[in-house]
């Protein structure tokens, strides 16, 4: 499945990119979770929450097709 | 009215918008980086009573960013110097300070006050506790936060529309999420989420019926793009009534009257002959302070270090703005270190110190 990845905030420097398209056999969210933490261990050690298609969900929720996945750490600063 | 004429005249506001702002009080928590402009704007459109709660001073390197101050006003406490701005700006409008900021100890009554709440400050324990608070008392907020270039806003707790928690249902470990202060940001990008948080302040009140109350916003203001994510109500009020209950207020630290945090001046480090220095910097960040004894642990791994500290030892913490050291203090009173101390000064005065007194 072809998926367009968002990488927001502190998350974009753990991945060294703000986007990227990926191909990955996962059908949800958790199980492309995992997929991202093996690539990039220091996600391992971030707290962030998930969108798909601009929709924030939680982890047993299926990926659609080409859908696109933001990951969007908590900001602290104001 | 001849003041507002140009917002009255706008199509959709009119006389009934301007008594709908006249009628309306809004709380400020933090008169920083946000603050400073949502507090500016709000009162230059007439809002009936601004509350301006802060329990710092203006520093000289506020000033860029916090242009409700001036050079005079450093060192001044901010609720003081921002009120008597405000009222210059717009002597119509009531201001109430609360100079000791907001704390676990005063929120709910503070808050019963207000019709809104903005939660203009720069750590997570303010953040998640005006958000249980509100959700108690099912009081609606604005919320918003930097990073670098980017900034997120949304309204939270507003006709059964979701709160913070529902976003990130915890707290990030302490560290792992750098402020301003840490991190440095330009005071446009401060300056840009300010203002979408006081325009959705002014929104509350001009066309309650028309709120993005189910949405939290990402901007980018070095590609200048915005995206606005859908967000449901997870959380809901019952359970987070039962987090309320247990809100340790012993592990709210920041939230207190700052002279509470064990903390020494630089003045103070005589009295402090025997102690060990703690850095609780990155590895690579400057200036580097290598005439004293000193530990150089990253706050991020101090947790898994502490067996190469001695828990009947004194230290005396210090990062650069400050904030890294009070969150270490904390986690090492937490662990046993009862002789663990914020330094009020950041490494390059630390540094100076040292090398003038040599």
């Amino acid at each position: 499945m072809e998926l367009q990845l968002k990488y927001f905030g502190r998350i974009a420097e753990l991945t060294g990119k703000s986007e990227e398209v990926r191909s990955a056999a996962v059908d949800t969210v958790a199980a492309l979770n995992d997929v991202l933490k093996k690539e990039y261990p220091g996600l391992a050690m971030a707290s962030y929450s998930i969108a798909v298609d601009h929709e924030i969900v939680r982890g047993e929720y299926p990926l659609p097709a080409k859908a696109e996945v933001a990951l969007l750490p908590p900001f602290s600063g104001g | 009215m001849e003041r507002y004429r140009r917002q009255i005249q706008l199509e959709k506001v009119g006389t009934q918008g301007q008594l709908a702002l006249s009628e309306a009080s809004v709380l400020v928590v933090g008169a920083g980086g946000l603050g400073s402009p949502i507090l500016q704007y709000l009162a230059a459109a007439g809002l009936g009573k601004l509350g301006i709660a802060d329990a710092d001073t203006v520093s000289l390197s506020n000033l860029h960013r916090q242009l409700l101050y001036t050079t005079d006003d450093v060192g001044r406490p901010k609720v003081e110097a921002a009120q008597q701005r405000l009222k210059a700006i717009n002597p119509e409008v009531e201001t109430q300070t609360y100079s000791e900021g907001i704390h676990a100890d005063n929120a709910t009554t503070v808050f019963e006050q207000y019709d809104l709440i903005v939660d203009a400050t720069d750590n997570f324990q303010a953040r998640y506790l005006i958000n249980d608070v509100c959700v108690a008392l099912d009081k609606p907020w604005i919320f918003g936060a930097l990073y670098k270039n980017e900034g997120q806003f949304a309204l939270f707790n507003y006709q059964h529309g979701p709160s913070y928690r529902c976003l990130y249902p915890q707290p990030p470990k302490a560290g792992e999420v750098p402020s301003c202060v840490e991190i440095g940001v330009l005071g446009t990008v401060s300056g840009i989420i300010g203002m979408q948080m006081a325009q959705l302040a002014m929104q509350f009140f001009l066309w309650p019926n028309e709120l993005p109350n189910t949405f939290v916003f990402f901007m980018n203001m070095k590609d200048f793009s915005m995206r606005k994510m859908q967000l449901r109500r997870t959380f809901d009020a019952h359970q987070k009534k039962k987090d309320i209950a247990t809100v340790d207020t012993a592990a709210l630290p920041h939230l207190r009257p700052q002279e509470l945090t064990p903390n020494i001046s630089i003045d103070q480090l005589p009295d402090y002959q025997g102690a060990d220095f703690l850095d609780v910097r990155e590895l690579d960040e400057l200036p580097e302070v290598p005439e004293v004894p000193i530990h150089r642990i990253p706050l991020n791994q101090l947790s898994g270090r502490f067996d190469e500290l001695d828990r009947a030892q004194t230290y005396i913490v210090f990062c650069q703005g400050g904030q890294r050291a009070r969150n270490a203090v904390d986690l090492m009173r937490s662990q046993g270190f009862e002789h663990a101390y914020v330094l009020e000064a950041s490494a390059a005065v630390l540094k100076r110190k040292i090398e003038n007194s040599n």
